[in-house]
């Protein structure tokens, strides 16, 4: 995990698990939270935000930015 | 913020389970019966034995022949008066949440990352976890 990416987990007092994975770009926030939704229970929903669809790379979110 | 994932709670590491009870001030049993109403017993792989006259039992599927069983336990009671949900909230809420905040500590350490835990006003308990 790179100095400013986390994760933050939510547990309700019903026992609903709500994961945001705070800091990531592109699909490495999916990657990051595996390990939990894997061990924690049925994942219900998952809801992208819009820094799931910026890209990783240098050179590539250069020319996503004169898109954008 | 990348993404949200919601996830229902189910109960899969016992130890999970274990650090839930004794920071509710109850006993995890294994291989015993659960108390019920009017004297009847219920058989639990797992018992949480509480405070009141009523105990949680939980237990795993077996599978038919050919297939695996259920990975998660269930949990069963006798909910009658009230006494179960005056110790554990109604539908096991508090139980499960204390499950789900031990079970993310135990995952995150296995990661060796960082973990602070945060009461929100709402009720909900918030774990941070990070590098």
């Amino acid at each position: 995990m790179k100095s400013k990416e986390r994760i933050d987990v939510w547990i309700s007092p019903e026992g609903a698990i709500t994961l945001d994975a705070v800091g990531y770009t592109g699909s490495s926030c999916e990657e990051a939270t595996r390990f939990l939704e894997a061990e924690l229970g049925t994942i219900g929903r998952k809801q992208r935000t819009r820094d799931y669809y910026r890209k990783n790379t240098r050179h590539q979110s250069n020319q996503q930015e004169q898109q954008s | 913020m990348s993404h949200f994932t919601t996830i229902q709670t189910q109960i899969r590491d016992v130890e999970a389970l274990e650090a839930a009870c004794t920071e509710l001030g109850v006993e995890l049993l294994r291989d015993t019966q659960a108390r019920g109403f009017n004297h009847t017993t219920r058989h639990g792989q797992l018992v949480v034995r509480l405070k009141g006259p009523y105990d949680i039992a939980a237990n795993r599927a077996e599978g038919a022949e050919g297939t695996a069983g259920s990975d998660s336990y269930e949990l069963a009671t006798d909910w009658w008066n009230g006494h179960v949900a005056a110790e554990v909230g109604p539908n096991y809420g508090r139980l499960l949440q204390l499950y789900g905040v031990h079970k993310t500590m135990r995952e995150a350490a296995k990661k060796r990352l960082r973990v602070t835990r945060h009461q929100e006003n709402d009720g909900s308990i918030r774990i941070t976890l990070a590098a």
